[in-house]
């Protein structure tokens, strides 16, 4: 059988027990007798029966003078007749109708002879005490009497009174005495004592009465008889009897049940205690594979936490590493880009070197040559001035002209070959640089050293020129690596084109200018901040964005102005030191000159 | 011996008791049913019709008026303490009045009804459906309709008459004509018949004890009879349940056929037939004002109720 087929067949079993117990348990404990309370009823029947015989016999004597409690007792009878007549009804029994029906008849019995009693008796009673009334009046005032009448009137009389006397002890006597032999014996007195002619006062009405007591006497003493015979009590005590026996089944049948309870109680417990047991192994294997499914899922979470973990690192090395490469990769690309401007600048400082050096030794031939032939015009100039006599006019103008014309074509060519070297150096200059190292430099006070510088170099130029010169210089500003040489020609060159405006500024503006050049320095955690301010002439803004071109100038030619400066300017900022270099200006009012210059360039060759 | 003892160890009258409390919400239930003409066929009378609560429960007529108008064959007996009586109906037929209410219903001078078509009334009318299910369970039934009637009729009651006070201990309840009326009646035995808490409706005895009262066979009516008309028996011709004397005044005319109007003549007859002696006028009188301290009305409390219907 399987185990689910045996499981049920376990549930049903005890299923059935329990029905059967709790069926059980009705019989024997709950359900109820079912003729419960019939010992009370019986003897309540049997107390009224009491009271009815009493009051029968009470009322027989003239002891009770009312025949209410006759009538009480026999309605309570019954009722209770009623009851056990419902009783049988709903819970039929042979033995005990049979019983009840037996107890019923007696009953009725009982009931028609007390209502013939009560019939006779009241007048019985009645006439008993009237009789006995009338008699003692009769004789007591026949005693008082004194008779005058005659002697045979007389004799009446004794007769007359002898047999009432008689009859009054008579009736007496039958009363208490009732035998047939009495009754006839007074009947005939009566009859007697009716015949007289002469009667006394009310001797009829008390003869009438004696008949009455004859007539009822013997009715009543068959009364009496029949009343006592009746079984009333008897039949009760059989009907108890039965009721009785009915009761001891009942008890007997329930101590059956109770013990058949009992042992099914116990064994429905013994099972229940096997069934249980049986659980309990149940559980405790089930237990054991939870607890092991428990653990094993346990170790999962452990070895996946683990695997995390590792995957956590692996991924933070990971991570690292590629930091560091991209970082790597960066610094390659900086590497690169400087190494191709080095090449770059390398080649071209190569090639502007070799071609300034090729350059420069005729120039040099053309500025000397031209300074020769100024000198030597100069000369002419004063000769004629001595010969000027000598000449027509016409002549003396013509040859004046063309000395002038001479002079000028020389300084011409003097002043474009200045111009001409002065590129050549600059573009000299640009190639020294090519190869500058880079070490750790103060800038502020670069700064200021080149600014010093600048100022010497401008007002040499331009005659004395004065500026109000303000510093903003954060302080502790932490040195840099840059190429020293390099950022001091670009503040040379700013600081320079500063002046420039703000001397062309002044030239144009009115007496209440004052020109101002503003110097600020800010270092933040990553770079340094140099701002270089002028309140000069500007630039134009279709200019801003061509300033830092190679060869764009707004300064006029010819004045060692070659145009690069910015443009060096720029390429050193931002090419060589990866910086920033940047312009804002209002044409008129301001120029302002940022240059950024990053705190962690790295040195390398 | 006639007793004027009042602390009398064995008396043959008992005082009418003071009515029982009651379910007085059955007791209002019943006083309206009784008033009610429902219970006849045509809706014509009503138990109050001839048991007037207004005049000691009676008609004061010698014999009641039946359902068709007609002049019935029996005087109406009182309804004032009737629940005191153990026989009902002059030929002592009945001995509850659950049988007297079921016997009035099916008689065809009365009421000529059934319960079924009474119930059905009762059930069509909103007031006795409502109340009869407030009071009973199962509603409106035979047994709940009787048992409303019923404690209706227990208060009925008239206690405290003058006789009854004097029975209780008061001695100047009665007046000295009376005292003597009570001696003489317990003198001539009228008091072995009428006796009992209710004066008499305990007792079946023959109109005619000592001198026959019906003579002339022709002139016997069939309610004459009497008890013989329920046994069938010869000694039980012209036998009569034996009335309460109770408000005997002022429930004239006496007799179950009310042939007899005054006091007097009654007292007269019952001398001659039942008692076997013919009572003197002085006497009688003295009996007829004993009579007249039987008389009582109903407690205020009591036709309070009948007053609220």
């Amino acid at each position: 059988m399987t185990a689910t087929g045996k499981n049920a067949l376990i549930r049903f079993f005890i299923a059935t027990m329990v029905a059967i117990i709790i069926a059980i348990y009705y019989f024997s404990e709950l359900r109820v007798f079912e003729y419960e309370g019939f010992h009370e009823e019986i003897n309540q029947f049997e107390r009224y029966a009491a009271e009815l015989n009493s009051g029968i016999v009470q009322t027989r004597f003239g002891i009770l003078k009312y025949y209410d409690p006759l009538d009480n007792a026999l309605m309570e009878m019954k009722k209770i007749m009623v009851i056990f007549q419902q009783k049988i009804a709903d819970h039929p029994d042979e033995a005990i109708k049979k019983d009840i029906d037996a107890l019923a008849a007696a009953l009725n019995q009982k009931e028609q002879l007390v209502l013939r009693f009560k019939r006779v008796n009241p007048i019985l009673i009645n006439a008993i005490y009237q009789f006995s009334t009338l008699l003692a009046q009769i004789i007591e005032s026949q005693a008082n009497t004194q008779l005058v009448e005659s002697c045979l009137q007389q004799d009446y009389h004794y007769q007359l009174m002898d047999k009432v006397r008689n009859l009054f002890r008579g009736i007496l006597i039958y009363v208490t005495l009732y035998t047939d032999e009495k009754h006839t014996e007074l009947t005939h007195l009566t009859q007697d004592i009716r015949l007289a002619p002469q009667k006394f006062l009310r001797l009829d009405e008390a003869l009438a009465y004696a008949d009455k007591i004859l007539e009822l006497q013997p009715k009543i003493s068959d009364i009496d008889q029949n009343l006592f015979q009746v079984p009333v009590v008897k039949c009760l005590n059989v009907l108890n009897t039965t009721f009785s026996v009915s009761f001891q089944n009942y008890l007997s049948r329930s101590y059956t049940y109770r013990t058949a309870l009992y042992l099914l109680v116990f064994i429905l417990l013994v099972v229940l205690r096997w069934v249980f047991s049986r659980l309990r192994g149940t559980v405790i294997t089930l237990n054991i594979e939870v607890q092991r499914k428990i653990k094993a899922e346990k170790q999962l979470e452990e070895i996946n936490r683990q695997l995390e973990q590792r995957v956590t690192d692996r991924t933070r090395e990971l991570t690292v590493k590629n930091k560091d490469l991209n970082q790597a990769l960066a610094h390659l690309k900086e590497a690169q880009d400087q190494l191709i401007i080095q090449e770059k600048m390398a080649s071209v400082g190569m090639l502007t070197t070799g071609i300034a050096h090729e350059i420069k030794n005729p120039l040099n031939f053309v500025n000397n040559f031209s300074d020769i032939s100024v000198e030597l015009l100069t000369e002419l100039d004063e000769k004629l001035n001595e010969q000027k006599e000598n000449l027509k006019g016409e002549e003396l103008a013509t040859i004046e002209d063309l000395i002038e014309n001479l002079k000028t074509n020389c300084k011409k060519i003097k002043e474009h070959g200045e111009r001409a070297d002065n590129i050549v150096k600059n573009m000299l200059l640009h190639s020294q640089e090519a190869g500058t190292q880079k070490e750790l430099v103060n800038i502020p006070l670069l700064l200021e050293d080149n600014i010093k510088i600048a100022l010497q170099s401008f007002r040499s130029t331009y005659r004395k020129f004065d500026i109000k010169l303000e510093k903003n210089i954060a302080p502790q500003i932490k040195p840099i690596l840059a190429a020293p040489q390099a950022i001091g020609r670009v503040f040379i060159y700013l600081i320079d084109n500063a002046l420039y405006a703000l001397r062309t500024k002044q030239a144009a503006a009115t007496s209440d200018y004052e020109p101002v050049l503003n110097i600020q320095i800010q270092q933040t955690e990553n770079n340094i901040t140099i701002k270089i301010r002028d309140n000069g002439i500007g630039i134009p803004a279709t200019y801003l964005d061509k300033v830092f071109e190679p060869f764009f100038t707004t300064k006029p030619t010819g004045k060692g102005n070659t145009g690069l400066g910015l443009s060096i300017c720029y390429d050193t900022i931002v090419k060589q030191h990866k910086g920033e270099l940047r312009v804002i200006s209002e044409e008129g009012e301001f120029t302002e000159f940022t240059v950024i210059l990053p705190m962690s360039v790295k040195a390398y060759e | 011996m006639p007793s004027l003892c009042i602390a009398d160890q064995n008396p043959a009258i008992l005082p009418v008791p003071d009515p029982p409390a009651g379910d007085l919400a059955k007791i209002e239930l019943g006083s309206q049913l009784f008033h009610d003409p429902l219970f006849s066929e045509n809706n014509t009378l009503s138990c109050a019709s001839c048991h007037s609560l207004k005049q000691h429960g009676i008609d004061k007529l010698p014999r009641y008026i039946t359902i068709t108008g007609e002049q019935g064959s029996l005087n109406t007996p009182t309804v004032f303490n009737a629940s005191l009586s153990f026989n009902q109906f002059w030929n002592g037929r009945a001995h509850s009045l659950e049988e007297v209410i079921d016997d009035h219903i099916n008689d065809m001078t009365i009421f000529a009804n059934n319960w079924s078509a009474i119930l059905q009334r009762i059930q069509d009318s909103k007031t006795y459906h409502a109340a009869f299910n407030t009071l009973y369970a199962d509603g409106i039934t035979i047994h709940n309709v009787k048992e409303v009637l019923i404690s209706f009729l227990d208060i009925l009651l008239t206690p405290h008459s003058p006789f009854d006070n004097f029975l209780e201990g008061d001695t100047n309840a009665l007046s000295p004509d009376a005292k003597k009326g009570y001696q003489l009646f317990q003198q001539y035995g009228c008091i072995t018949c009428h006796q009992g808490i209710n004066m008499g409706g305990n007792l079946v005895q023959p109109l005619g004890i000592y001198k026959p009262y019906y003579l002339d066979p022709t002139k016997i009516a069939h309610s004459d009879l009497g008890h013989f008309n329920v046994t069938r028996r010869e000694d039980d011709k012209f036998a009569f349940k034996v009335p309460s004397l109770r408000n005997v005044a002022v429930t004239a005319p006496y007799l179950h056929d009310g042939s007899i109007a005054t006091l007097e003549e009654i007292v007269q007859i019952m001398g001659i037939y039942e008692v076997g002696q013919a009572i003197p006028d002085h006497d009688i009188t003295y009996i007829v004002t004993f009579l007249e301290s039987l008389t009582a009305d109903l407690p205020t409390q009591v036709s309070n109720i009948i007053e609220k219907k």
